[in-house]
């Protein structure tokens, strides 16, 4: 390890990873605030009988959905929140190779003697530290966001762990997806590019396989499927015993291919050719 | 020896970036690589530094391979990029720190250089200038204390003054015992500052030339008022000479004083002595269109 790069990655980085963790956190106590403001009956009521064509769409029954710990839960399931999973995780991973091929930096850095894996390696420590912070700092927000909630039974904040473990777990596959991807090309454009293209064809196949029986294979085909912090926190704080395999199941997944995605760019990165800057 | 290719080679697919490159570079030596864009120069010093993997043959310096030993090899040497890039949120300072603290150099050695070259160390990577990053880039490299720098036309997008000062530093790396591989388009300057020169075309080394033999070759011109003598046997292997119409033209390698004792007693009129000199080389194997420099 070398304390010097790392040093260097982390002060590169303090102030994008400062701002999400703390507008992760603001954003989980504010949708966790509103959503105890909401009188529900009337909007599940609403739900069930006119857009009954989306409920597959939903992780879980209206019902449960509709509990405190399920619109709880659904925080980390939030466009605004995963946003900000995306932008730590794929700014700093397509930094890491094509953002410092196509800087010019990675020249000066090779020349010296380092090992291509250590700068890969050093950087990606950093992205993965700020994904724990950022899911550590939702879970805070969720916890406050409870505290001043005017929900009649607001559940424990312990209890959303296991939604919080799922964000984290979801950020390092981005963080493995986008550093490969970023192995593989020459500037940091193509691998953004690349990445949310990943990403839209995932929800599109995540839409239509909930959306459409026939269709229901491709959902196994999307890394979004095993994406499920609110079927995952009312399922194990309802019936343990059947949740946990599937907690263990999902996580696995997901953390099983961000460190092959990651051993596998680091291989990459380490037999590559390094191209003149353009 | 402590730089040796083997028909080294990199291929793209059909293109062929360098193909079959040998030489070898002594301790001390400032080898210069010309050729124009696209020859090969670049790709040869990507080859030698790990960054690219060879197709075909080796190249290792100080006995390690290249590509499978870079770390290794970059212990013993330090590199200059043509356009070095550097953080752009560090200050010139911060720059050398960084550098200093990565490869355990000496700081002061450092702000010596940056000093010399007039550096303002406050001002941020981002706000300076090209040259100034040059700069800053050059008084990061010439900062190791390494048998090897490779330069990749340190002195392009400099004003002359600090171009003289480069070309300075790079003679007093060389008389601290460095070697300087050292490739650039100036080639006045390659000429006052290299020992040796390769000459690159097409991907292919087609000529390696001393620089102090090159400084030893004239060409001659005069007109004829009568029938030259026959050139004497010790005078003929180091000369070329060829008549025509207008005149006589005598190219000499070694050296000039006997060659000009026998010219004294020759029937010329309007003679005209002038050093071919290194674009001559280059010019032979690239014919200029427009000028090189």
């Amino acid at each position: 390890m070398n304390l010097v790069l790392l040093g260097r990655s982390l002060r590169d980085s303090w102030l994008l990873l400062v701002s999400c963790c703390a507008m992760a956190l603001g954003f989980t106590w504010l949708r966790v605030w509103v959503a105890s403001q909401i009188k529900v009956d009337a909007f599940i009521k609403f739900f069930s009988e006119s857009l009954q064509v989306f409920q597959g769409l939903l992780p879980v029954p209206i019902e449960d959905l509709a509990s405190p710990l399920g619109r709880v839960a659904f925080s980390f399931e939030e466009l605004g929140l995963l946003m900000l999973l995306g932008l730590w995780t794929v700014t700093r991973a397509t930094d890491c190779l094509a953002g410092r091929l196509g800087a010019g930096t990675m020249e000066m850095l090779l020349a010296q003697p380092i090992r291509r894996l250590t700068l890969v390696t050093t950087h990606t420590l950093i992205t993965l530290g700020g994904v724990l912070a950022m899911g550590a700092a939702s879970w805070l927000g969720v916890k406050l966001g409870l505290q001043f909630s005017k929900f009649d039974e607001a559940p424990p904040w312990i209890r959303l762990a296991p939604a919080a473990v799922n964000f984290v777990c979801l950020g390092v596959f981005i963080t493995g997806a986008a550093t490969l991807i970023s192995a593989l090309v020459r500037t940091r454009a193509q691998a953004v590019g690349m990445v949310i293209g990943f990403y839209v064809v995932e929800l599109m196949l995540m839409i239509v396989g909930r959306l459409n029986d026939r269709f229901e294979w491709m959902n196994r085909l999307t890394i979004l499927s095993v994406y499920e912090p609110t079927l995952l926190t009312i399922g194990l704080n309802r019936d343990p015993s059947v949740y946990w395999p599937l907690f263990w199941q999902y996580n696995g997944t997901l953390l099983g291919l961000g460190a092959a995605a990651l051993a596998l760019s680091a291989a990459i990165f380490c037999r590559r050719d390094v191209p003149a800057p353009l | 020896m402590l730089i040796q290719t083997d028909l080294l080679s990199k291929r793209y697919g059909q293109l062929a970036a360098l193909t079959d490159c040998t030489f070898d570079v002594p301790p001390g030596e400032i080898l210069g690589l010309l050729g124009p864009n696209g020859a090969g120069k670049t790709t040869l010093l990507r080859l030698l530094l790990g960054y690219l993997k060879p197709t075909g043959g080796t190249a290792r310096i100080d006995g390690l391979d290249c590509y499978s030993q870079s770390v290794a090899v970059h212990r013993q040497l330090a590199y200059l990029p043509g356009d070095a890039r550097l953080f752009r949120q560090l200050n010139g300072r911060q720059t050398l720190q960084f550098f200093a603290r990565l490869r355990r150099t000496s700081l002061e050695r450092s702000l010596r250089l940056a000093e010399r070259l007039q550096l303002d160390l406050t001002r941020r990577v981002r706000q300076m200038s090209t040259g100034m990053r040059q700069k800053l880039a050059l008084a990061v490299t010439l900062t190791p204390d390494v048998p090897l720098v490779i330069l990749d036309e340190p002195t392009a997008n400099l004003d002359p003054t600090v171009r003289r000062d480069v070309v300075e530093l790079i003679r007093e790396a060389r008389d601290e015992g460095k070697t300087i591989l050292f490739s650039s388009h100036v080639l006045s300057e390659v000429e006052d500052v290299c020992d040796r020169v390769l000459v690159l075309k097409a991907g292919r080394l087609v000529d390696t030339v001393r620089v102090v033999d090159v400084r030893r070759q004239h060409r001659i011109q005069a007109a004829l008022t009568g029938p030259l003598s026959p050139l004497p046997a010790q005078l003929a292997e180091d000369i070329d000479l060829r008549q025509d119409a207008a005149g006589v033209t005598v190219i000499s390698r070694g050296e000039l004083a006997p060659l000009l004792g026998w010219l004294a007693n020759q029937p010329l009129a309007k003679l005209q002595i002038e050093p071919i000199g290194l674009r001559s080389v280059y010019e032979r194997h690239h014919p200029a269109t427009n000028g090189d420099e």
